[in-house]
């Protein structure tokens, strides 16, 4: 009969149509990207995920609508005076709100894709829950709208409660004019039956208690007695309805004020904004989740993080003698150099992340607030991020200085070498073209120089050169080696999925395209000298690496043998290594020629370089010399061995260019300038800012024993006295490898404290001689 | 000095003479003027040629006769008919003086003074036998306009509470055709007058007025036409009869009425008619009446009713154009089979019945038409029509509906009509009706009437009438008897809108007392809100001891009236604009119920 005519907007169903439609169009966008129907087109990616541009196209229309949707609630308190636009009635404003609500749920599903699927928390999951549970809430409050009041308008016919009650406060004070001057009995009544109901034959007989005069009366306040129930049971009922349609109030808008306190928060964090923000290193010892613990790349990546927590990368902060050495280097020179460059030349290359996140270089590294010091992150030595989070311009040797540091991304991009990633649950992956020359990334550390006086060169003698293991690899490359580090130090494993571990769909979108995926071990020469089991593990490896490197020959028609001497000469050949042998810190690398004369029994007659135990050091007549500050710490010989071949090269505190004769630069065959201690100088086991490496002198020819650059060739002569009355029947040369010197392992614990002197003393024990080439010559 | 004036000198005398000096009338008066008068001095001026006290004019001319002083007297006394002795003494000493004449929003010198106006003005037909002195007071509240070549004085339908004499030039009265273009009716020149449907009857103007070439009119307020006609009898007589030839001549030739009869009998009929105003309640005539008179009815709402084993029963509404009361004359009943009286204040045209016998026999071809026309009193005289006991449901609450009746639907009226009608609620233009089966309680139409006015003026309780509920909020009645206020405190838009002129108000709450559906309330007026630093400087100065000393010498505080205005000067209900789920809304219930029966 009355009723107001409706305006479109008024009513449901435009919005309905005009949200399922938009619904529909969002749901295709995301069905196409996930099938990879855009795929052709750079921008649209086959990831349905928040970060790509489509999904933060998205996410911003989801927060538009939601926001549009919001808006409903400013307009229905103080905006609805005020706004100069958007003067629709609240009945059009209710049905944006309930279908923009609605839309924006859809629109905010697609935009988060595959991350909703993840059990991790997050903020962004947080704030679509949460606006899925306002707009659940709402739609309940809806249901409630569309069918509770006219349930209620048969039964109460409004929700007046207080009205109700103030008649029922009416009546009942005209029953109490009615018992006004009645009897004891009559308001007794009148007690009872304001108490409770009663029945209309209860009613009858209690009148009958009653003096006659008084009967009319107490009818009269029966009467209205059933009235004032009949007003307090609508009053409560119209409360209870009240309840029941404006109780959902008590969720939805709590929870929608916490989807606006996650809204912000989603995106303060998937922008990475605190790591982005701040500068690396701001907040002392603590990434501020710009960077991750390899653990939690292990939960996708297992297999990776396995083999890097076997190679060295994993222990360059930890390693003892690493640990010890770059202590020690600060406390004697770096202490006393400019900072940050080249004070914490060691820390840089060995644990990037802690170096750029701390401010003191001493290991284990700590940051400045213990209480926000994520000390585990700092001391992870080469981590993954380190790697895969790094996006700067590559620089020989430039991993030493701090401004390497600059180049590390914080946040949640990381980069990889694999053209189309798969969208996962953790991070957002990036092709990046430092991987497609991965030696571009080993440039920075594995050649460590300074460049002293800031000519823009590295010159031994002026400049600080202590490993130039990329240089010698580009050498390599211009004689023709094609082979990159990744060849020799990443072989491509069988395996074809990089994140094994990671579930689909949870962590990772969909099943990937096969991967090349390559070994994370870093097989090379070292192992963790405090880690047996992994020192075993990698042995084969290790092996298999060296035993390619070099080539051992006898000298064609050098051998001669007499009753009472042998001579022969050796020749020994670089052959497999696109860097030098021994290659990077060469006066720590022991590469040795043994050589044995056995008799017919198998009994040696006579040997040079041979060690009764691995731990043994070599009777190196440099070593055993009197003046040597090293000597105290050679054990298992006493007498120098003037045929010893020790490819180690040695370690001065001080170094100069070397000149022949006339007063000209010796020069190696890069033409680099050859060092030698300078006077007064002696072997060391720390490097100091005038260090150099420089070969050893072989007494046997009083030759320098220099390391082997790629394709090189040495040969060594030999001349064994024989002992008279036995005849040797084999030559046997081995050409051996020993990372560390025993005796430089135990001069460096002399410079540590008890008890970790003895202890880094002790590890000697754990050293492998392996085998690089050997050679059984009969006689 | 009238005799009217002669009975209210006499009746104030006497209760002077009665008058105990307590003061207690003048505390009770909200005007500000009262602080400085005492009832000594107002009752002295009662015996006083002329007033020269200057307290005593600001006061009695200020006095609005709001009558809060009548209920304070403890002598049972009505003190406003003193007060109103003396503002006629202080107006008619007003000296002459030039009036100023209104073009647009300038005035200039007219020309004319009041007095030679008031000796004008009684040389017309209509004022003849006012007083020169009641002329006087009249044009001191009057405004001369001019109006220049299609100015456009006022528009078909619009509401303006004001008597319109054109004093020189012509205006063209105007009414709209169905494609809304404007049709010239006559031409009104000088002496003639109009507007008196909206002073006698509240009624909206019935033509547009514009002027054909540059006119003077004079407009004469409401309240100072309904003061001339309470003091000269004459001209109220004068005004009435004239009105009631108007009414008369605009409704009977409706279509839907008598129109059915041929020009000449009309005219004849209504040569015999008279307007008669029916108070709520008052009955025209019942069951058992000898049939003598019929009726058409001009505005407002009758119940035709009867009385059924005990239990009195409402047979059906009459409403504007309805016409009732023929049909037992053309049957020629020996008596009224049902009883008709006034549900609101209405007026009728009353056709004596022998009139229509002669003008049938002189034209019996008009019998047949007649015969089939009425439907409203045919359904009254219906033998199975009932809609139920009167007064059905009116408290808030669930109303059942209606059950099914022997004789079916076909001749039961609608009972939601008849709610409305009982309940007053018929008479309002733009009822604030909430759809019970549609509202969810969340109070955003409060809220939303409460930031708009400062005040909600809504609440949420009222009539209920099956599931539609009517708030208390204003109705905006046809026939708005709030609408008496001397200060122009509550007036009516040209649009039909009662407002509140918030700066005119003085707090006197007649309009709240006078308010049949208790929809307007008085409120404390809040304290304008001031500034940071003028709130500082207050401080230093002291003012808020000076305003409590101030406060605890006259605790009363200043009220104001409000009431729903329609929000006015908004282009929107707050209340209906408000609502999530379209549950509020405004109705014209005669609107809304045209689909009753009608125009029978």
């Amino acid at each position: 009969m009355l009723s107001r005519r409706l305006r479109f907007f008024e009513r449901q169903w435009p919005w309905l149509l005009l949200a399922f439609g938009a619904a529909f169009v969002t749901l295709a966008v995301g069905a196409l990207l996930d099938f990879g129907a855009l795929e052709a087109y750079e921008l649209f990616p086959r990831i349905v995920r928040g970060y790509t541009a489509t999904g933060v196209l998205l996410g911003l229309g989801a927060l538009s609508l939601a926001a549009f949707s919001f808006f409903y609630a400013l307009r229905k308190r103080g905006l609805q005076e005020h706004l100069p636009f958007g003067r629709a009635t609240m009945t059009t404003w209710l049905w944006a709100h309930v279908y923009f609500g609605l839309l924006a749920v859809v629109v905010a599903g697609v935009h988060a894709g595959y991350g909703l699927l993840s059990p991790q928390i997050s903020w962004g999951k947080a704030a679509f829950w949460g606006l899925f549970a306002v707009v659940g809430s709402g739609l309940v409050w809806r249901v409630i709208y569309a069918f509770v009041p006219a349930q209620a308008a048969r039964e109460v016919g409004n929700y007046a409660a207080n009205t109700s009650k103030a008649r029922a406060e009416a009546v009942q004070i005209e029953i109490e004019k009615l018992c006004a001057g009645g009897s004891p009995r009559l308001h007794e009544l009148k007690t009872w039956l304001s108490s409770a109901r009663a029945s209309e034959q209860a009613i009858g007989q209690a009148g009958y208690s009653l003096p006659p005069e008084e009967q009319l009366r107490f009818r009269e306040i029966a009467g209205l007695s059933a009235t004032r129930h009949d007003l307090l049971e609508r009053s409560g009922k119209q409360a209870r309805y009240g309840r029941l349609l404006q109780g959902m109030r008590l969720f939805h808008v709590p929870l929608s004020l916490l989807f606006l306190l996650a809204v912000p928060l989603h995106v303060f964090f998937a922008y990475d904004v605190p790591a982005r923000a701040l500068p690396v290193g701001a907040v002392s010892g603590n990434a501020l989740g710009g960077f991750e613990h390899s653990e939690a790349c292990a939960e996708c990546h297992q297999r990776t993080v396995d083999e890097w927590r076997r190679s060295m990368h994993a222990h360059g902060m930890t390693s003892p003698l690493m640990v010890a050495q770059s202590n020690q280097v600060y406390a004697h020179v770096l202490a006393q150099a400019r900072a940050p460059d080249p004070q914490r030349i060691c820390v840089n290359c060995h644990g990037p992340l802690g170096a750029a996140l701390t401010s003191d270089p001493r290991l284990p590294l700590g940051g400045d607030y213990p209480a926000l010091s994520d000390d585990a992150l700092l001391n992870e030595g080469v981590s993954c991020s380190v790697c895969h989070q790094w996006a700067g311009d590559a620089v020989t040797g430039g991993g030493g200085l701090s401004q390497f540091q600059r180049g590390l991304k914080p946040g949640h991009r990381y980069y990889g070498p694999i053209q189309s990633p798969v969208g996962n649950a953790f991070h957002r992956s990036e092709q990046s073209a430092l991987f497609k020359n991965p030696t571009e990334l080993c440039r920075n550390c594995h050649s460590v120089q300074l460049d002293k006086n800031g000519d823009g060169k590295f010159q031994r003698g002026p400049d600080l050169v202590l490993q130039s293991l990329f240089d010698e690899w580009q050498d390599y490359r211009h004689l023709g080696g094609s082979a990159t580090c990744i060849n020799c130090h990443m072989p491509l494993l069988k395996e074809t999925r990089a994140a094994e571990q990671a579930a689909i769909p949870l962590e990772q979108d969909h099943d990937a395209d096969k991967r090349a995926t390559h070994d994370h071990t870093f097989v090379a020469t070292d192992y963790p000298l405090d880690d047996p089991k992994i020192r075993d593990q990698t042995r084969p490896a290790r092996a298999a690496l060296l035993k390619r490197a070099a080539s051992l020959t006898l000298v064609d028609g050098s051998l001669k043998l007499t009753r009472t001497a042998l001579k022969f000469a050796v020749e020994v050949r670089n052959v497999g290594s696109g860097h030098n042998l021994p290659g990077g810190f060469a006066f720590v690398r022991q590469m040795w020629i043994e050589a044995s004369v056995l008799d017919a029994s198998g009994i040696r007659m006579a040997s040079s370089g041979v060690l009764a135990l691995p731990s043994d050091d070599l009777c190196d007549a440099s070593v055993l010399d009197v003046t040597s500050p090293m000597r105290p710490f050679v054990k298992g010989c006493d007498v120098a061995d003037p045929l010893l071949v020790n490819f180690q090269q040695m370690l001065f505190d001080v170094t100069q260019v070397k000149h022949d004769s006339s007063g000209l630069v010796l020069t190696d065959r890069r033409g680099e300038a050859l060092l030698e201690g300078a006077p007064g100088s002696h072997e060391v086991v720390i490097q100091y800012l005038t260090s150099g490496a420089s070969a050893r002198i072989r007494p046997f020819t009083q030759k320098p024993t220099a390391a082997l650059a790629t394709g090189d060739t040495a040969d060594f002569p030999y001349l064994f006295a024989l002992p008279a009355g036995r005849l040797p029947k084999a030559l046997r040369l081995r050409l051996l490898f020993r990372t560390n010197p025993p005796y430089f392992v135990r001069a460096l614990a002399s410079g540590e404290k008890a008890p970790n002197a003895d202890k880094l003393a002790g590890l000697t024990r754990n050293l492998e001689v392996n085998e690089m080439a050997s050679l059984d010559v009969g006689l | 000095m009238s005799e009217a004036e002669d009975r209210l000198r006499a009746r104030v005398e006497a209760e002077t003479m009665s008058c105990i000096g307590c003061n207690d009338c003048l505390l009770a008066c909200p005007l500000t003027q009262s602080k400085h008068v005492t009832i000594a001095e107002l009752n002295g001026a009662v015996y006083l040629p002329t007033i020269d006290s200057r307290h005593v004019a600001d006061f009695v001319l200020a006095c609005t006769q709001c009558k809060q002083c009548v209920p304070a007297c403890p002598a049972d006394l009505n003190r406003a008919e003193m007060v109103l002795l003396n503002k006629l003494k202080v107006e008619d000493r007003v000296a002459d003086f030039e009036l100023a004449l209104q073009a647009r929003t300038v005035t200039f010198p007219s020309g004319v003074t009041l007095d030679g106006l008031s000796h004008k003005l009684a040389q017309l037909e209509l004022f003849k036998g006012a007083s020169p002195q009641a002329l006087r007071r009249m044009i001191l509240k009057s405004t001369l306009r001019m109006l220049v070549p299609g100015e456009e004085l006022c528009h078909e339908g619009e509401f303006h509470e004001r008597l319109c004499v054109v004093l020189d030039g012509s205006l063209d009265q105007t009414s709209r055709g169905p494609r809304g273009e404007r049709i010239q009716i006559l031409v009104i020149g000088p002496g003639s007058f109009f507007g008196e449907m909206g002073v006698l009857a509240d009624a909206a103007e019935p033509f547009g007025v514009v002027a054909r070439e540059r006119s003077i009119v004079l407009e004469a307020p409401k309240v100072a036409v309904l003061g001339m006609m309470e003091l000269s009898p004459p001209f109220a007589e004068a005004l009435q009869s004239l009105y009631s030839r108007r009414a008369l001549f605009s409704y009977a030739r409706h279509p839907a009425g008598l129109g059915a009869l041929p020009e000449p009998a009309l005219d004849e009929l209504l040569a015999g008619a008279e307007l008669t105003l029916v108070p709520t309640g008052h009955v025209l005539f019942k069951v058992g009446d000898v049939p003598r008179d019929f009726y058409l009815v001009r505005n407002g709402f009758l119940r035709a009713k009867r009385s059924d084993a005990g239990v009195e029963r409402v047979l059906t509404y009459f409403r504007e154009g309805n016409v009732f009361g023929v049909l037992p004359l053309l049957h020629r009943d020996a008596q009224h089979s049902y009883t008709v009286e006034a549900v609101s204040r209405a007026e009728v045209i009353r056709i004596p019945g022998a009139l229509l016998g002669q003008i049938l026999q002189r034209y019996p071809a008009a019998y047949g038409s007649l015969m089939s026309g009425f439907d409203a009193e045919r359904l009254a005289r219906a033998q199975d029509v009932g809609v139920g006991p009167l007064n059905p449901g009116l408290a808030p609450g669930p109303t059942r509906p209606p059950g099914p009746t022997a004789a079916g639907d076909t001749t039961r009226a609608p009972l939601a009509e008849g709610v409305l009608m009982e309940a007053g609620l018929a008479a309002g233009r733009e009822v604030l009706v909430v759809d019970q089966t549609r509202c969810t309680g969340c109070g955003n139409c409060i809220d939303a009437c409460e930031r708009r006015h400062g005040y909600s003026r809504l609440q949420l309780r009222g009539i209920q009438v099956e599931n539609y509920m009517f708030p208390t909020a204003c109705r905006h009645c046809s026939d708005p008897a709030c609408l008496m206020c001397s200060v122009n405190g509550i007036v009516r838009l040209p649009s039909g809108e009662i407002k509140i002129v918030d700066d005119n108000c003085i707090g006197c709450g007649a309009c709240a007392e006078r308010c049949p559906y208790g929809n307007i309330s008085m409120h404390p007026v809040e304290k304008p809100k001031q500034g940071l630093f003028v709130s500082l400087f207050d401080f230093l100065a002291g003012k808020k001891e000076r305003d409590a000393a101030l406060e605890a010498l006259d605790p009363r505080v200043q009220r104001i009236a409000v009431k729903c205005d329609l929000c006015a000067g908004h282009h929107d209900y707050a209340c209906v604009t408000a609502c999530p789920v379209a549950a509020a809304f405004r109705v014209d219930p005669a609107r809304a119920l045209s689909h009753a029966p009608k125009g029978s």
